[in-house]
């Protein structure tokens, strides 16, 4: 039984790290909460689905055709949104909560039921030690792993992943040496999105899809960002893994009633407790 | 001040320069000049308007009035990442180096324009040739570097791109005297190398050991302007515009 939860867990926990990628991305580079987040996560499931259903592309393709579409409509919505509303964060929360509106009800209009996923990562069933799990799951969790990989190796390895970084750590300064900052602030919008659709197509095969299923697992990736430290890469990876695998064991041993309940216990905690997060540091405030 | 030096064309220029903060008149009507292979320093007091007068030369801060010429081509209006293509590099007030990337990643902030691999490692050679201490901590994760080695990465990171002007904003604030000297020699030998300098100081006496020229700042504007040598060898001077 544990064996079985944990693995469940680790698999949901993916998905909350990936999203608070999301989150983390963002906030590194303008300090400030995209709340849309978790509804990007739910158009990317769609945007899987709709593809899926017309095309029939094999896995690793979709996944790929999803992040590169949603890293597109990032760059675009930070161009005709977010940039509008970067020179508040009051401003910049409303705003990104109302995107986040905006995508659920767009979504709503065409799936108002929730529907079943095509089964792209194969149905069989899995056996490791004693947890018998669908294809699915270690879809989600390989998936991870690369993209995890990938990014890091972007961040560290590139020209463009280090203009990045030096944008997040000091942005003028960055413009002073030549960094196109708009730009920049752009591809992290592209960045943030493509990675939280590409968890919504990887969770999708799990369960059915909703227009509203962008909302808990939204907050959920949020409050791994905030247990990890949310200008923390690292830390909100961890953030996820630990809150996916304890509401799952709660929710096995416990009760499931009380299983979204844990995330946000985890999320109070940490806030009052340590409001820089696990492995965030304090970011110095801008003048 | 060397004869070649006073015949060289501008490198840097402003007329008329003028920044508001609101109704704050910070910089009213500056006009100076920077010359190829020149030292200038642009001293004052705290409040003076040194910084601001950098952040809209560098493109931080807009100008509310007047021009900015680099070499003849006017650059108020661009933006800070094109003056940098064109060959302006700032070091700023506060150091402000990128605290999360290691000393080697910062120095190739500094070279992003750079598309020559080759050349990127040449010129960080000769960045870690003026600060060998660099070398020694170019993993080393620039927010854990004291204060006078972030002020050597902040100007290696504004060298290794060889700028046509370096632009430095009170390089010497919050340093210990002994950094203050290693500093100061770095850029005499910076200075040697042919290149053109704008220094802002508070600390006259510091600034005017390497300066060819200086203008003196109060209140946002510009109350005397000499060569160098003439502030250092009259004390009375010295005493009504600078108080030291
Ligand atoms: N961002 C700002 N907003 C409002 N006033 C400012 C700002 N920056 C500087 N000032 C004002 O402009 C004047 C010049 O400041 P500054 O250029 O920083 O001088 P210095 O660098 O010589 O110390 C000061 O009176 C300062 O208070
Ligand atoms: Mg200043």
């Amino acid at each position: 039984m544990f064996d079985q939860l944990f693995i469940g867990g680790l698999a949901t926990g993916c998905v909350y790290a990936v999203v608070g990628l999301g989150f983390t991305l963002v906030y590194r580079t303008l300090r400030m909460v995209n709340f849309a987040q978790g509804h990007v996560f739910m158009a990317g499931a769609f945007l899987g689905l709709v593809i899926a259903e017309r095309v029939h592309l094999p896995a690793l393709p979709l996944l790929f055709v999803v992040g590169a579409v949603a890293f597109a409509l990032g760059m675009v919505l930070e161009r005709l949104v977010f940039r509008r509303l970067y020179h508040n964060h009051e401003v910049f929360i409303v705003g990104s909560i109302g995107l986040g509106i905006v995508l659920m009800n767009g979504v709503r209009v065409f799936f108002p039921e929730p529907v079943p996923f095509p089964k792209v990562f194969g149905s069989e069933v899995v056996q490791i030690g004693a947890a018998r799990f669908q294809e699915g799951y270690l879809w989600v969790v390989l998936s991870t792993l690369v993209l995890v990989v990938l990014l890091h190796a972007m961040f560290t390895y590139t020209r463009t992943g280090r203009a990045l970084r030096a944008v997040a750590a000091d942005a003028e300064i960055a413009a002073t040496v030549g960094v196109d900052v708009k730009r920049a602030i752009a591809l992290t919008f592209g960045l943030s999105f493509a990675v939280a659709a590409i968890a919504g197509v990887l969770i999708g095969p799990l369960y059915f899809v909703s227009f509203d299923m962008g909302d808990m697992v939204g907050l959920k990736a949020f409050s791994a960002a905030v247990f990890g430290g949310i200008n923390s890469i690292p830390g909100t990876i961890l953030g996820g893994l630990v809150i996916g695998v304890l509401e799952n064991l709660a929710g096995g041993y416990i009760s499931s009633a009380y299983k979204d309940l844990v995330a946000f216990v985890i999320l109070l905690v940490m806030l009052i407790w340590r409001p820089t997060g696990l492995l965030g540091r304090e970011t110095p405030v801008k003048v | 001040m060397p004869p070649e030096k006073a015949l060289s064309r501008p490198v840097l220029s402003t007329s008329d320069l003028n920044v508001h903060y609101g109704k704050v008149h910070a910089v009213q009507g500056v006009s100076l000049e920077v010359r190829a292979g020149e030292v200038v320093a642009l001293l004052g007091a705290n409040g003076a308007g040194k910084s601001s007068i950098i952040r809209s030369l560098v493109g931080l801060t807009p100008a509310s009035g007047g021009r900015i010429l680099l070499r003849d081509r006017r650059i108020d209006g661009l933006s800070s990442e094109v003056r940098s293509a064109l060959g302006m590099a700032y070091v700023p007030e506060g150091r402000r180096v990128f605290g999360d990337l290691t000393v080697r990643d910062n120095l190739l902030m500094g070279a992003y324009l750079v598309k020559d691999r080759a050349k990127i490692e040449q010129q960080l050679e000769e960045v870690f040739g003026l600060f060998p201490g660099l070398r020694e901590r170019h993993r080393q994760i620039a927010a854990t570097l004291s204060g006078g080695e972030q002020q050597m990465l902040a100007i290696g990171r504004a060298l290794v791109r060889e700028p046509e002007v370096l632009i430095l904003d009170e390089p010497s604030l919050g340093l210990a005297p002994v950094m203050i000297k290693v500093i100061y020699e770095t850029l005499k030998r910076i200075r040697e190398r042919g290149m053109t300098l704008l220094l802002a100081e508070q600390s006259a006496h510091i600034a005017l050991k390497i300066a060819d020229r200086a203008y003196v700042l109060e209140t946002g504007r510009v109350t005397y302007e000499s060569d160098a040598a003439s502030l250092r060898s009259d004390p009375a001077l010295r005493e009504s515009y600078l108080g030291a």
